[in-house]
């Protein structure tokens, strides 16, 4: 009964999760390719300050890494594993590498700064399709029939649910932190603009949008705003179980990631090309129709 | 960000500025010289000016080497390898000028502000600066 519900709310197809496969992983060789690895390498080594798992690598590792020949091999190795990944070649192997090797660069990324949030959603995507059937279908392995095809629906179901999941609890989760930490203060008119204006004025944000400014004219509408953002979030859920709710959700979704870059220089990519993993792919091939709403 | 912005609480940021052989100050944008970083690299340099990297239990030996000339962490000024920091953007920077472009860097910095809050002005209070000669 609990599997005929999981594949009613969810796309329950190896194609569904082919398709999936292939934005998750597609989304990091993006980013990698897009990404200068030999300008990260000259960076000081002595200014790293290596986080969890990280600490178990010695120093004469990241000695010998943190140069522009050793992240350009990175580089090479994570492009290599990710197209293979990405378009379903050996893909057992390939989606465990790309796991892997993507999971060791945002630790060394995350050991110069933060532990931001953008990419990490999709990190955890990429460790539900490493050890799930994502390449059975809408791969090059199933084109050249190394694949197995009668495995029953639930198991391609259950992992984009899962994966549906984790991008609620994120949400939902996020606001439960902000009220736990800051309680109604968080509803301050103060909040938002105090916030924006400090990140936006250094320039060591990768934008320098001067909107932040202008919200102290408006804040006494402010908390509104600030309210509206915490009941979407609470309400994210809803998306995985009420088709027509879903569209709204996510795009209020698109328009909050966008306000974030233009009032506080803060971007999510990695995050919003996952929403993605709401569009029902089975829907789309049965009709053939990409504009239209499912 | 969990708990939100602070009016009252004061905050210091910096601005990475370059000069130019022509004379010039120009602003530099470090997302176009390591853009791997992208959104982490106003944490890196905090965490930079404040020596975290000489906090960790186990500390690159350059590190190590550094604090017994300092005579222990206490004697660290702030921002110890913000030198290096600054001498590997410079070089990165120069790299995508042409060699007799007169934009090429003499010498890069990094200036500390500080808006102390309370309200919506007054946020450059100037605080410090680090500079590197390339």
């Amino acid at each position: 009964m609990a599997q005929e519900f999981v594949n009613r709310v969810v796309p329950s197809s190896a194609f569904a999760l082919g398709v999936v496969r292939s934005i998750v992983h597609g989304t990091f060789l993006i980013s990698v390719l897009l990404t200068s690895f030999s300008a990260l390498g000259t960076l000081p080594v002595t200014v790293l300050r290596p986080t969890g798992a990280m600490k178990l690598l010695p120093w004469s590792f990241y000695d010998q890494l943190q140069t522009p020949s050793g992240m350009v091999i990175l580089k090479t190795a994570m492009v290599v594993s990710l197209l293979l990944s990405t378009a379903g070649v050996f893909t057992v192997i390939s989606t465990k590498t790309s796991l892997l090797l993507v999971l060791f660069y945002q630790g060394l990324l995350r050991s110069f700064g933060h532990f931001n949030h953008d990419e990490m959603l999709a990190v955890y995507y990429l460790a539900v399709l490493a050890f799930t059937p994502c390449g059975d279908a809408f791969s090059l392995d199933s084109l050249r029939g190394k694949t197995r095809t009668e495995r029953p629906l639930f198991a391609y179901a259950y992992p984009i649910l899962l994966m549906q999941l984790l991008m609620a609890w994120t949400y939902f989760s996020s606001a439960l932190i902000k009220l736990r930490v800051a309680g109604w203060k968080y509803l301050s008119p103060d909040n938002l603009p105090a916030l924006a204006i400090f990140h936006s004025l250094d320039n060591l944000h990768d934008t320098h949008f001067r909107l932040a400014f202008w919200l102290p004219q408006v804040r006494p509408y402010l908390p509104f705003a600030v309210g509206l953002v915490l009941v979407w979030e609470l309400l994210f859920p809803l998306a995985i179980f009420f088709r027509r709710a879903r569209w709204w959700i996510l795009g209020m979704g698109v328009v909050f990631h966008i306000s974030t870059l233009f009032l506080m220089n803060i971007f999510f990519p990695h995050q919003l090309a996952m929403y993605l993993i709401f569009v029902n792919w089975d829907w789309r091939r049965r009709t053939g129709c990409v504009s239209c709403p499912s | 960000m969990m708990a939100g912005g602070d009016l009252e609480r004061g905050r210091s940021y910096c601005i990475l500025r370059g000069e130019t052989v022509s004379g010039e100050t120009i602003d530099i944008q470090p997302i176009k010289l390591t853009n791997a970083l992208y959104s982490r690299t106003w944490t890196m340099v905090n965490a930079t000016i404040d020596n975290q990297s000489f906090k960790l239990k186990s500390i690159h030996p350059d590190n190590e080497e550094m604090l017994r000339q300092f005579g222990g962490i206490e004697n660290l000024p702030p921002g110890a390898r913000l030198p290096d920091l600054l001498q590997a953007w410079g070089e990165l920077y120069n790299k995508q000028q042409p060699p007799s472009s007169p934009h090429r860097l003499k010498a890069i910095r990094l200036d500390m502000y500080r808006w102390e809050g309370g309200g919506y002005s007054d946020y450059d209070k100037f605080i410090e600066s680090w500079r590197k000669n390339l």
